[in-house]
C-alpha cells in the first residue's frame, strides 16, 4: 500500500514536470507576442493560473473544514492546514504578479480597487489562519476555531471572482469562464495556452499539497509521540 | 522530496531558457515590426497588395498582404483620431488609402506578419512591444523563487521532523523498557 502511494506520488510529480514544462513552451514560444502589450503580457499565463490555484485553495480549505466539523477526523482538519499553506505560497505569487503586471500597464504598482483588495483580503485570510494554528495549542478547540476562520474567510472567493464585473475598473475583466462576455474572449491561441497553463499549475499545487501533507503526517506522529512521552514521565514521576 | 526538488529545478531551468528564446522564436513564426510606411502597393485596380516599412534601425520591411487565410487585419487611426477596424477582403481599395494617410503623416504602425505577410496592421503603440521584458523576467523569477522556496522549507521541514521523530522514538523505547 506504501509503495503504491509513494508510486502515485511520483507519478504525479512527473506529470507535474512534463505540464510545467509543456506550459512554459507554450507560454514562451508557441503563442505569440499580444500586439496591445508587448511581452509583458505574457505575465498572463503565471498571473491567471496562479490566482486560480490561491481561488480552490480558499475553497479545498472551507470544504475540508466543513468536513472535519461534520466527521471530527483529523485528516480534514490537516487537509485543511497543508491546502492553505500551499494556497498562500500561490496568493502572494498572484499579488506580487499582479503588482509587476499592474506597473508597465497601469503604471502604478497598485490601486484601491475591488479586485485587487478583496485578492489582498484572500492572502491576509490565509495568513490569519496559518497565524491562528501557529500560536493556538494543538487540540480540538484549535481545529474547530481554525475551521470557522477558513468557512467565513472562503465568503471573499465569490466577492474576488465577481469583483471586475460588479465594479467595473481598471482590472480587465473575465476572459475565460462562464460569466465571460463574448466581446472580451480572447484569441484561441492565447485561450489554449491559459488552459494548460491553469492545468500545469494546478498540477504543482496537487504535488505541493501531498508533499505538504505527507509533512503533517509526521508533524502528528511527532506531537502525539510527544504528549505519550511527557504523559509517562508524568506518570512515572 | 528530492525527485520535486530536481523537478522545479529543471522547470526554472527550462523557464530561463524560454525567456530567453521569446525575442527569437517570435521573429522565426510570427514576428512584430513597428515602423513608417515607406511604400504602398497596389494592383490596377487600386487595390493594396504590399508595402514596406522602414523600422526604427533602419532597415526596410516590405510585407505582401492577403484577403484570405490570414485576412489581413487593420485597426488605424486617422488625422482626427478615429479609429478604422476593417480587414483585406472587406475593404482591399480603403486600406491602400489608408496606409497612405499613414505614410504621408510618417505615423509609426506594428505590423504582426507571418513569412512575410502582414496578419495585422495596427497604429503603433508608443511603447516598444520588447521593452517591458524585464517585468517579464521579474514575474517569472519571483514565481520560481517563491514555488522552490517553499519546496526546500518543505524539504528541511521533514528532515528535520524525521530525525525528531526518530529521537523521540528511541526515548520512547527506553522509557517503556
Amino acid at each position: 500500500m506504501g509503495f503504491l502511494k509513494i508510486r502515485a506520488q511520483t507519478a504525479l510529480h512527473v506529470a507535474t514536470l512534463v505540464a510545467m514544462a509543456f506550459a512554459l513552451w507554450m507560454m514562451f514560444v508557441w503563442v505569440p507576442t499580444d500586439i496591445n502589450q508587448g511581452v509583458v503580457q505574457r505575465i498572463l499565463y503565471i498571473h491567471v493560473p496562479v490566482a486560480w490555484v490561491s481561488m480552490v485553495a480558499i475553497v479545498g480549505v472551507a470544504v475540508a473544514s466543513v468536513m472535519y466539523l461534520i466527521t471530527k477526523r483529523e485528516n480534514w482538519d490537516r487537509l485543511a492546514a497543508s491546502m492553505a499553506e500551499a494556497g498562500v505560497v500561490f496568493g502572494a505569487i498572484m499579488l506580487i504578479s499582479g503588482m509587476v503586471w499592474a506597473k508597465p500597464v497601469w503604471e502604478v504598482w497598485w490601486t484601491g480597487e475591488a479586485k485587487l483588495t478583496t485578492a489582498l483580503i484572500l492572502f491576509f485570510i490565509y495568513v490569519a489562519y496559518l497565524m491562528f494554528r501557529a500560536y493556538f495549542p494543538p487540540g480540538d478547540q484549535r481545529m474547530r476555531l481554525s475551521a470557522i476562520i477558513a468557512i467565513i474567510g472562503a465568503i471573499d472567493t465569490p466577492i474576488i471572482y465577481y469583483a471586475s464585473v460588479l465594479w467595473q475598473e481598471a482590472h480587465p475583466p473575465l476572459i475565460v469562464g462562464p460569466i465571460a462576455e463574448e466581446e472580451n474572449l480572447v484569441a484561441a491561441q492565447i485561450g489554449l495556452t491559459l488552459l494548460v497553463s491553469v492545468i500545469a499549475f494546478s498540477f504543482l499545487f496537487f504535488s505541493l499539497l501531498v508533499t505538504r501533507l505527507s509533512l503533517a503526517k509526521i508533524e502528528h506522529e511527532h506531537e502525539v509521540l510527544k504528549y505519550r512521552i511527557s504523559h509517562t514521565e508524568m506518570s512515572a514521576a | 522530496m528530492k525527485a520535486i526538488s530536481l523537478a522545479l529545478l529543471a522547470a526554472t531551468i527550462t523557464a530561463l531558457v524560454m525567456l530567453g528564446t521569446v525575442e527569437r522564436a517570435s521573429a522565426q513564426s510570427q514576428s512584430i515590426s513597428t515602423g513608417v510606411v515607406t511604400e504602398v502597393e497596389t494592383d490596377g485596380e487600386g487595390r493594396l497588395t504590399a508595402f514596406s516599412i522602414v523600422k526604427g534601425d533602419g532597415t526596410v520591411a516590405r510585407f505582401a498582404v492577403s484577403g484570405s487565410n490570414p485576412n489581413t487585419s487593420y485597426g488605424l487611426e486617422n488625422r482626427v483620431g478615429e479609429r478604422w477596424v476593417s480587414d483585406q477582403a472587406s475593404e482591399p481599395t480603403e486600406s491602400a488609402a489608408r496606409l497612405r494617410d499613414q505614410q504621408n503623416r510618417l505615423k509609426q504602425i506594428s505590423v504582426q506578419s507571418e513569412d512575410g505577410t502582414a496578419i495585422s496592421v495596427v497604429q503603433a503603440d508608443s511603447k516598444d512591444v520588447d521593452a517591458n521584458l524585464g517585468y517579464l523576467f521579474a514575474v517569472v523569477a519571483i514565481a520560481w523563487i517563491g514555488i522552490m522556496g517553499y519546496v526546500v522549507f518543505l524539504g528541511v521541514r521533514q528532515r528535520t521532523m524525521a530525525a525528531e521523530l526518530e529521537r523521540l522514538r528511541g526515548n520512547n523505547a527506553s522509557n517503556e523498557s
